[in-house]
């Protein structure tokens, strides 16, 4: 029997982008058409377009060049080397952005950069939290992991408008080990917020982001069988309403989440199980538990693993 | 050439006699949203109005009402919007984000230096043959921007106009109470740019020039700088210094100069407003 050879995220996200680019779209972005083509993300991106140009070195002005594409109704797409770069240009993920929403532009602006979680960054570009860009001016934000939801995702970016972050993990952005079993895909909501793979109810697995990596690997180690992970890729708006009933149904949940804010998203989640009483299981990248929080409930989170 | 002249005085006036009408309005308490009037800059918005075409495009800073004035369809409607009373109901935008449906102004931003780049996005989709009016003031050429977006608009071959209106003022201060001096000239020349100075001084003469150099930008796609010179009227005198007024009620007076000190203009101006 033929297997079907793994694409990794890049390899998927350079594929994807090109099957659902749309004519005329504006792609940019610093040595997009140039060297490794950024790790291979935009390669062969300039046979698909004549309006591709590699740029300066001037984040700021190139967010201002695809908000300017996204106000005069068109569409572009900016490669950013990574995410933290982009805080350059909070003024135009922030302000332009929500002027461009109050005039109701019907053009797509759409950032595709890597998040960089290798762990030994140093003091600088430790910025990982998509949630964090994403709870300032209503930016769907994304983090592009599988197949399905890679595809997904960029099909909805390129097709809609408004501004769009897509972030590639840089640590896991080559990998082409199988990840998650396709087949057992359950449901996701029809906004992509999250992906929701199934193979039992004895456990509820909630996955922000990329700390997905980690949590197969911590099945993998605890041999868990049966139980229903969701992956959360719209780290800012998550539909909870299906979390919240395979949480009540199972009693147990592991909550995940790498991002490095004092602010997660999943504190919202958390606190509606802690409500319900469900013994929870979080294994976050700091500890920052507010004991305050915690004592008006009376029983403990266990910070495993 | 003198017909040309003649339009620009018009709409000067035009221009001058809508602020001053909204000007009563915030002197009425009516108006309590803070405006940023353009007294003495309304002649760049009637330079830019005589030689428009119809597919070209303006963006525009904070300080816009000598604009909105002379191409907004009802400049009334949108400042009355701004009343107390109606501001919340309607989610007004403010004065500083003027925007129209099917309006040659595509964009006004609040934020010093912030339309300098989105003119670039904007002006990489024009039509052919046509171009984009980008206009700031002196302080907004200080911002980082300014400089990568000459850059970005020179190697995109941009059909982008720069215009900056120099009053030699930002927020409360002078230039020379808040930075160094910045020669455009240049700093243009530097990454080869065409640059053009307008004063009062050489206003009629200047204007052919202004012409071609925008006959250039339309046809060779050359982005171009224009620096304006002039003041901002409507000042106030506290304790013998000379105040500028940031945004709010100007202290205009009609024998106030029209970038020019033409006599008929002056006369034309109070007999339409005592009409």
């Amino acid at each position: 029997m033929k297997m079907k050879k793994i694409k990794s995220p890049i390899s998927l996200t350079n594929f994807y982008i090109k099957k659902f680019l749309k004519k005329n779209t504006l792609i940019f972005g610093q040595n997009i058409n140039a060297g490794s083509r950024l790790g291979g993300l935009t390669r062969g991106m300039d046979q698909f377009t004549q309006n591709s140009f590699n740029t300066q070195n001037s984040e700021l002005s190139l967010v201002g060049l695809g908000m300017g594409a996204l106000i005069s109704n068109n569409k572009a797409i900016y490669f950013a080397k990574q995410l933290d770069f982009l805080l350059l240009s909070m003024d135009h993920l922030i302000n332009t952005y929500n002027s461009s929403l109050c005039q109701n532009s019907k053009g797509a602006f759409v950032i595709v950069t890597y998040i960089v979680d290798t762990g030994y960054e140093g003091p600088q570009s430790r910025l990982n939290c998509l949630g964090d860009f994403a709870s300032m001016s209503k930016i769907n934000c994304r983090y592009l992991i599988s197949e399905k939801d890679i595809k997904f995702n960029i099909k909805k970016a390129l097709s809609n408008k408004g501004l769009h972050i897509l972030c590639i993990s840089q640590k896991f952005g080559n990998s082409t080990n199988q990840l998650i079993d396709d087949n057992n895909l359950a449901s996701n909501d029809d906004t992509g917020s999250y992906f929701r793979y199934k193979t039992g109810d004895t456990l509820t697995i909630v996955a922000y982001g990329f700390s997905i990596y980690e949590t197969m690997q911590m099945i993998k180690t605890k041999k868990y069988q049966k139980f229903d992970l969701f992956v959360i890729t719209n780290p800012a708006n998550t539909n909870i309403k299906k979390i919240i009933t395979s949480a009540s149904k199972s009693k147990k949940v592991i909550l995940m989440d790498d991002s490095g804010s004092k602010n997660k998203n999943l504190f919202w989640l958390e606190s509606k199980l802690l409500h319900l009483k469900i013994k929870i299981k979080r294994n976050l990248n700091d500890d920052i538990v507010d004991n305050l929080f915690l004592s008006k409930y009376k029983f403990k989170i266990k910070n495993t693993f | 050439m003198i017909k040309i002249l003649n339009k620009i005085y018009n709409l000067s006036i035009k221009s001058r006699l809508f602020q001053i009408k909204i000007n009563n309005f915030v002197k009425e308490k009516k108006l309590l949203v803070p405006i940023h009037f353009a007294f003495g800059h309304e002649i760049i918005a009637a330079l830019i109005k005589s030689l428009i075409k119809k597919n070209d495009k303006i963006v525009l800073p904070h300080r816009n009402i000598h604009f909105v004035s002379l191409f907004s369809k009802n400049p009334l409607k949108f400042y009355t919007n701004l009343f107390e009373d109606r501001y919340y109901k309607l989610k007004s935008v403010g004065s500083m984000n003027y925007h129209e449906n099917k309006n040659q102004i595509i964009y006004t931003s609040s934020i010093l230096g912030n339309n300098f780049s989105v003119s670039c996005g904007i002006s990489f989709f024009q039509k052919k043959k046509s171009i984009l009016f980008c206009i700031a003031g002196d302080g907004a050429i200080e911002e980082g921007s300014f400089y990568e977006s000459l850059c970005l608009a020179k190697y995109l071959k941009l059909p982008l106009v720069f215009l900056i209106e120099n009053n030699q003022w930002s927020m409360y201060t002078k230039i020379k109470d808040r930075r160094c001096a910045i020669d455009l000239k240049k700093l243009c020349k530097s990454i080869n740019i065409n640059y053009q100075h307008i004063s009062g001084q050489n206003f009629s003469s200047s204007i052919k020039k202004f012409q071609n150099n925008i006959l250039n930008c339309r046809d060779f796609k050359e982005p171009i700088v224009v620096e304006f010179n002039i003041k901002t009227l409507g000042y106030s005198i506290k304790d013998n210094n000379y105040i500028n007024y940031h945004h709010g009620m100007a202290n205009i007076n009609l024998d106030d100069k029209i970038f020019f000190n033409k006599d008929e203009i002056l006369y034309k101006l109070k007999k339409s407003l005592h009409k």
